[in-house]
Order: structure tokens, then sequence, then C-alpha cells
């Protein structure tokens, strides 16, 4: 329990540490590329997350919310 | 060919802006200078704009997923248990489509519509055992093959304002022997001038299990479990060319959270019992993400890293790299490479000792540990502009636009799993017979209207 609230600190202090960036909303044209999203093709992530989920023991961890199946 | 000013406004309905990184809505000559690529259908994470998708698109995948076949040393072919026979070997097959459709319905509301239909066919594994003078462990495999199809359906609805957007999200998962319900809100919102982006979402989600056999006497009848998932996610601009994902995840489950499909076998032969879990789990699931455009190179750089935890002894590591390498604006190739690592849960035995037994256990591979590599490859073909056409009043209100783009790819994954792969040693006598090997085969359509 120690060991994920210092992760959560940690994450929270390093995201934090970003935020003096000021990015023009016309230099954003690298960053709104497709390849550039989190998930380029989400169609494809939602399989791949269904899979690891099936066979793993570990929750997808990408977004919240989404139900069972009997595949695990 | 499209005269310059049209081109100039298509680019400025293309602004499907990556959330933070998009520009005021107001202005579509804003929206062209940002010069936006357009983010693929359905975008279900949450990096969106807050405006709503300003063209429908739809997405179809078909994909055929395949387990390698039990190795014969790792497979216990003798009469492994009453009423039942021989097991097979031959592990599971999945043929899954998968249908997406995104599109606006006014200048605040989008939706997403999710479909997906599911083949399963194969044998799965029951429980491990030994057989005499051989300590070695081994897999024993349900007699007969498993049939079954899923159903798979969800809808997201989103409501834009000047700083974000709001959603609510519903599903269902059906099979013969499982139903599954969810639902869900989540809200986003953007400071510093878009730089940065704080989503948060709660969902609940309840499943009903009914257990084909229940005549059997080691499966109930039916049950019940539910489950709340809490996430929140920040995500920051670093530079020009790079961004940053920070998300932290919790679940709570509750109710018959066993598998009604496994059992665990005795070292001294006697009658298997079932498997046991905790009425209740607790998960946390943290993930830090990044992404990096290198200009000169014309790609870009992935990198994600996992970390799980659960109240039943699991703990996870899980990283993921890879590169999108675009030649001639149309064309990309996307390695990827995954590693995989999970400790063992408290309660897992792949076989139990000749004692009581405890009342948690379980000999599932999926709760053993071991490590896992996968290597993936996608090949994507995009054809802007394909031909011209005037769209009806009422498919322009709902996204549709004077043209057509097309994104087509091709996939495949390899998974190797292995307790040599985990970050720790894994005993010889932990490791589960019944590690899986699989293949993945997908191919994908998208439109833009």
């Amino acid at each position: 329990m120690q060991r994920i609230v210092l992760s959560i600190v940690v994450l929270s202090l390093l995201l934090a540490s970003t935020g003096c960036v000021r990015v023009k909303p016309w230099e954003r044209d690298l960053l709104a590329l497709r390849n550039m999203a989190w998930e380029p093709d989400p169609v494809e992530a939602k399989r791949e997350s269904h899979i690891y989920f099936s066979k793993e023991a570990s929750m997808p961890g990408g977004s919240g919310g989404g139900g069972g199946c009997g595949c695990n | 060919m499209k005269r310059a000013d049209s081109q100039v406004a298509d680019r400025a309905e293309e602004a499907d802006e990556y959330a933070a990184f998009a520009l005021p809505r107001p202005s579509r000559t804003l929206t062209a200078l940002a010069s936006s690529a357009l983010a693929l259908p359905g975008i279900a994470s949450p990096a969106k704009a807050d405006a709503p998708i300003e063209r429908a698109t739809a997405s179809s995948a078909f994909s055929y997923y395949v387990e390698d076949n039990l190795s014969p040393s790792d497979f216990f072919d003798d009469d492994p248990g009453p009423g039942e026979g021989s097991g097979s070997r031959d592990r599971y097959e999945v043929y899954t489509q998968q249908l997406r459709f995104d599109f606006p319905v006014s200048d605040r509301f989008d939706v997403g519509v999710d479909f997906l239909y599911e083949e399963m066919s194969g044998a799965s594994p029951w429980f491990v055992n030994v057989q005499p003078g051989n300590p070695k462990p081994l897999q024993v495999m349900s007699g007969a093959t498993i049939d079954d199809e899923r159903i798979d359906g969800t809808i997201d609805l989103d409501y834009y304002m000047d700083t974000g957007k709001d959603t609510f999200t519903g599903g269902f998962s059906i099979e013969r022997d499982y139903t599954s319900m969810h639902f869900g809100l989540g809200a986003e919102r953007n400071f510093n001038d878009k730089n940065t982006v704080l989503n948060v979402s709660g969902a609940f989600s309840y499943d009903w299990v009914n257990p084909t056999d229940s005549e059997n006497s080691f499966r109930p009848g039916s049950d019940q479990k539910w489950g709340i998932d809490l996430f929140a996610a920040m995500s920051q601009i670093v530079s020009r060319a790079a961004t940053i994902q920070g998300t932290v995840n919790y679940k709570h489950s509750e109710g018959f959270l066993n598998d009604p499909y496994k059992a665990v076998a005795f070292l001294d032969g006697r009658a298997i019992v079932t498997d046991e879990r905790p009425d209740t789990k607790d998960q946390v699931s943290l993930m830090l993400r990044y992404r990096h455009h290198f200009e000169s190179l014309g790609g870009s750089a992935h990198g994600d890293y996992r970390f799980y935890a659960d109240d039943w002894g699991v703990i996870s590591h899980t990283v993921e790299v890879a590169w999108y390498q675009t030649f001639f604006e149309w064309l990309t190739f996307a390695p990827t490479v995954r590693w995989y690592t999970q400790s063992k849960a408290d309660f897992y035995e792949a076989i139990l000792p000749a004692a009581a037994p405890p009342s948690e256990r379980t000999s599932d591979y999926r709760l053993s540990p071991y490590g896992a590599i996968s290597i993936k490859g996608k090949l994507e073909v995009e054809l802007k502009d394909l031909f011209d056409y005037s769209p009806p009043r009422w498919l322009e209100q709902i996204g549709v636009s004077e043209g057509l783009d097309l994104i087509a790819a091709l996939s495949y994954e390899r998974y190797l799993s292995d307790g040599a792969f985990s970050i720790t040693s894994v005993s010889e006598f932990d490791e589960a017979p019944g590690l899986v090997n699989f293949q993945v085969f997908a191919f994908t359509l998208s439109g833009r209207f």
C-alpha cells in the first residue's frame, strides 16, 4: 500500500513539473498527428485489452469502466 | 482534384484534435493552421477535444486469435476424472468481428457506438496433476470442445462545453453462460491553455454467471458479482513534439469471483476440489505513457509502463514500446514489443499437498507466476479524398461531408509466456504447465466521411 501511494505521489510530481510548458495552439501540428495519439487505433486497443485481460491477471489500466466476460 | 480553398476547409474539418492539443472550435482558419491529421474513428481514450468530432467515422475489424496446442510434455493424457473423457490438447481459437461508428449529433454532442461478435472454440485448462513416479506438474484439459459465442455492445455519449466535456458510457456483454452490464460517467477539463487535460470517471458493472452443466456438483447453478471502477488521468504537453500521461485506476469487485470451470488436485490422488477465491477483490493500476515525434525521421515513439497490484497478492509490470514510421505520407509501419511479468496469487498452488484443502485455492495458470513477451507488427495504408460526394442534408447533420478517407491495416502479434520471462525466478513446481502462447491476425478498414 505504501508503495502504491508513493508511486502516485511521484507520478503526480513528475507530471506537475511539466506544467510550466506552454505550447501555443499554432505549434501543435505534430502533437495532433494520428500516430501521436495515446491509442491511434481504438478498435485495435479494445481488442488487445480484452485479450490481455482474458489471459493475464491484471486489469487494463488505460481507461476506466467496461464490463466483464466469462473469459476471465 | 479539389480546389485549394476547399482543401483548407477540409483541413479545418480534419482538425480532430487530440484533446488538449486542439484549437478552440470557433475559427476554421486557426484550425487549418493546426493542420492536424485526424485521429482515428472512435477515440476511446480520454484525450478528446472540447468540440464534437466534425466528420462521421466508421471502422470494421476482423481478427483471428489462435493459441498454440498444449505441448505433449505438459499434457496429462490419462483419464482425468469422474464423468469426463481424456482432455484435448487443441486450445482456444476465436474469430472476432468488430464495428465502430462515431458521429456528431449537434454542436454539443457526439456519439460513439461499438459492436463486437465473436465465436470461440477449443479445450480449456481444467486442473493440474502429476503421474505416478514423475513430480512434473502436467495440465489436465477439458474433455469436450467448448463452442461459444459472445456479443458485446457499448455506447458513449459526449457533451461538450468550453473547457472540456462530460461523458456517459453504457454497455453489455452476453455469452451462453455469462452476462455483464455496465454504465459510467466521466468528466474531462482543460487547463493551461489546453496544455493540461484532467480526466476522471466512475463506472459500475454487474455480472451474472450461469455455468453450463450446473447439475455437476462442482458448479453453482447461477451466481452474481458486481464491481465499481474509478479512473483518473492527467495528460500534459511536454514540448512541441512530446506528451506525457499518467493514469490511476482502482476497481473493487464483490460476489462470485471463482472460475466454475477450474479445479484443484492433490498430490496423493484424492478427489479434485473446486476453484475457490475470495469474495472480494481490490485492484490498483498505475500507468505512465509517453509519446514523442521525431520530425526529421518522420516517426513517433511510444512508451508505456503499467504497475498493477491487487489484494490477492498479484503484482505485475508491463512495458510496451512502439515505433510508428510513416513513408510517402500514406504508408505506416508500426512494430511493437511488449514485456509482461506477474507474481502469483497468494492462494495459487499448482497441486495441493496431501492435507486438508485451504479455503482459498486455484491452479489457474492466469494466477501463476510467469512472464510474457509479445512482438507485434502493423502495416497501414491511408488514402485521402478518394472521391467527391455531395451528401444529402440529413447525412451532413451527422458529420458526413464531401469525400471519403480510407485507412486499411494489417497486423500480427506473437505472444509467448514462460516462467523464464518473469522478473523473479519461478520454481519448476510453481510454473503452470498450462501457460499459453498465441497468435493474432487482424485486418481493419476505417473510413472518415
